[in-house]
């Protein structure tokens, strides 16, 4: 007797072509996500690591292949799918304006969240990245990192069972990585999945199970870190496997 | 209705705390309606379409003077200065003002008028009695009066315009024939009973005339027997402010377009826009919340340009803005070119490429559509093709409405039909708008 677990995320065959684009941006991708576990997706620029996210967060049509989250077929229950879905975008996608918990109860009020319950997930996730003392605060008048935390914590006000981080960590300092990176944890701990999009090879090393490498829209590889390496004996770090793998020539 | 309210409540924060560009977006419509309604109650002065200010210089001290200063002070669209610095002016002091702006005209009765009036209409009497043999057909005297012809002096501001020119020489005119009149009558009367004594002693012998006992006087009524009635088919007197507050009103409400099309590109540049998309809120019903904010704004706008117009102007010159019968139907046309003004901003915020595109097309567009539109210049002055395609621009839909209502004080075709217009427009660019962000989310 087979022991079934169903992936939290499936993504078979994945395709997507920009309108007037001449190759496709995603061609063909595989991506199981379990609960409890951070898939690392890494790739130079173009790789079609945001493009693959961007479909997976709904907010690309998929053209071609199927997405199934918690076995909701996206291209059926696409709403539905929605309410468990976080996407922690590369901008710090955030009203300058606003206070950070403004910030959090406005994006939180659109997944149905109102009252006491949004105002305590949001006041949960303000603790979880550190910024309960300074929640009032326009977010406009935040460091690099204080808005990177908030931009995440905008992602996981309506626990999200699927999480969507697109290069997280960029621009900010060693103490907010550090946060960010035990919240990841904590986060898997509670049975999230996550797709975490990087280009810190050393991050994605010590914090994903599996890492998936793309390039020109393909999965070229896949594995957990150990296996990777394991597979190729002579990279002496994730850093140059990936190299090796995806060339030394500038993409942008 | 959660994000719709929590869009709503977030737009009204983030434009609230935006306080430089709310100032803009206030002081913008307001500085132009200040402005522009000033500049156009000055031209409408020196064009005689309001109350016109005179100096009245009186050398004479007679009758004549008396009654023009009389037939003068009646006038409700002239307002007549009697002084000049607490003294009476004299023609120098007179013509020095009105060439230096001080009063659009000024009036002179020369020293002698009255002296001379009365010599001319006591020759006119005389000859009149006289003229038994020697009348016309008509019966009018043919004897050509000895004495000058008396005349009033007017001169004229050289910025006053011609039609002010023709209607105080119009005015003059029939003051000077009333004023005939009534010397004439005077003399008449005064004559008349030796007149009469002398015609029938002359053609009926002095027997005739003292059998004849006392002889009737001549009584010439005063009251005016005919005059001219204005049928107004205004509910209030045009002025520059019932035409210009509505126009930069709406001009202003428009340009609400900058702000938020501004708003929308940030949110679509820095990803706000795709953490909207992603949450399983409607993108329409969040956007409904956009243009319900924006709306309200650009509906307060209208709401102080019409306080302003109320309790402002009047404070500086102008006659103050009269509501007129119908508010309810003001504010629904307010509400429905707020909403139109709104709705134009979200889609011109989706399809621009930058905020720099966003906001110079967004201003570009408004100016344009505001000039076509009958806002600066009213479009029954336009060339007939310009005019032919104000019916194009939705200011022009909003202003034909409100001008009707503000002017004629009902609540005509124009009203339905720009009023549907506005809403159809705020239909159309709302979805067009909402279209086209959830086709280009990624």
């Amino acid at each position: 007797m087979t022991d079934f677990v169903q992936p939290l995320l499936d993504v078979t065959d994945l395709g997507y072509t920009y309108p007037k684009a001449t190759a496709p941006a995603v061609e063909g991708l595989n991506l199981t996500v379990s609960g409890g576990e951070v898939l690392g997706l890494l790739g130079p620029n173009g790789a079609g690591k945001t493009t693959a996210v961007s479909v997976i967060s709904t907010l690309l049509p998929p053209q071609r292949g199927k997405i199934t989250v918690i076995g909701m077929d996206l291209s059926t229950s696409q709403n539905k799918a929605r309410a468990v879905i976080g996407l922690a975008p590369q901008e710090i996608a955030l009203y300058g304006s606003l206070t950070a918990r403004e910030n959090l109860s406005y994006f939180g009020s659109l997944y149905g969240m109102k009252g006491s319950e949004l105002a305590d997930r949001v006041e949960r996730r303000l603790s979880h990245v550190g910024l309960s003392e300074r929640a009032d605060e326009r977010v406009d008048t935040y460091s690099g990192g204080m808005k990177r935390r908030t931009n995440l914590a905008a992602a996981l006000v309506h626990d999200p069972r699927l999480i969507l981080l697109d290069e997280p960590t960029v621009g900010v300092d060693a103490q907010s990585r550090r946060l960010i990176m035990e919240l990841i944890g904590e986060l898997r701990a509670g049975g999230a999945g996550i797709i975490y999009t990087t280009h810190y090879m050393e991050e994605a090393h010590s914090l994903c199970d599996r890492i998936a490498v793309m390039d020109d829209g393909r999965k070229i590889v896949e594995g957990t870190p150990s296996e990777l390496m394991a597979a190729h004996p002579g990279c002496a770090s994730l850093e140059e496997l990936f190299i090796s793998l995806t060339g030394q020539g500038l993409r942008d | 209705m959660n994000g719709f309210l929590s869009t709503l409540a977030k737009e009204l924060k983030i434009m609230s705390r935006d306080r430089a560009g709310l100032a803009v977006l206030f002081a913008m419509p307001i500085c132009l309606v200040l402005i522009v309604t000033m500049v156009q109650d000055n031209v409408m002065k020196i064009t005689g379409a309001t109350v016109a200010r005179a100096i009245f210089v009186d050398q004479d001290g007679g009758e004549a003077a008396r009654l023009l200063r009389e037939l003068l002070d009646e006038q409700d669209s002239i307002e007549t200065a009697h002084e000049l610095e607490g003294k009476p002016p004299t023609l120098e002091t007179a013509r020095e003002a009105v060439a230096a702006g001080e009063f659009l005209f000024g009036v002179a009765v020369v020293e002698g008028t009255s002296e001379k009036l009365s010599r001319r209409a006591d020759e006119l009497a005389g000859s009149a009695f006289s003229a038994g043999s020697q009348g016309g057909a008509d019966g009018a005297a043919q004897d050509t009066p000895q004495a000058d012809m008396a005349e009033f002096v007017v001169f004229f501001d050289p910025a006053s315009q011609g039609a002010l020119r023709t209607s105080v020489i119009s005015a003059l005119n029939q003051a000077a024939l009333g004023i005939e009149i009534e010397f004439k009558t005077k003399a008449l009367s005064a004559n008349f009973q030796s007149g009469l004594s002398a015609i029938i002693s002359e053609q009926l012998g002095e027997e005739a005339l003292a059998g004849a006992g006392e002889l009737p006087s001549f009584h010439w009524s005063k009251d005016k027997i005919a005059g001219v009635r204005t049928d107004e088919l205004v509910f209030v007197k045009p002025s520059s402010v019932q035409q210009n507050v509505p126009s930069w009103a709406l001009f202003g409400m428009f340009f609400i377009v900058v702000p938020l099309s501004g708003a929308i590109v940030r949110e679509r540049h820095d990803g706000m826009l795709r953490r909207i998309i992603a949450a399983p809120a409607p993108t329409v019903v969040v956007l409904g919340g956009k243009l319900a904010a924006y709306s309200m704004v650009a509906f307060f706008q209208f709401c102080v340009m019409v306080l302003i117009g109320i309790f402002i102007l009047p404070l500086l010159g102008p006659d103050g803005l009269e509501i007129g019968p119908s508010p309810l139907a003001i504010v629904l046309i307010a509400l429905a070119a707020s909403l139109a003004a709104s709705s134009y901003g979200m889609l011109v915020g989706s399809v621009a490429k930058s905020y720099e595109q966003a906001s110079v097309f967004g201003a570009v567009s408004v100016v344009m559509a505001a000039a076509i539109g009958g806002v600066m210049i009213p479009s029954y002055a336009m060339p007939p093709g310009i005019r032919s395609i104000s019916h194009f621009s939705p200011l022009n839909w909003g202003l034909e409405a409100f001008l009707d209502l503000f002017m004629r004080g009902s609540v005509t075709e124009n009203v339905y039909v720009g009023g549907a217009l506005l809403i159809s427009m705020t239909i159309l660019c709302t979805l067009l708008s909402w279209i086209w962000l959830v086709r280009n989310r990624g």
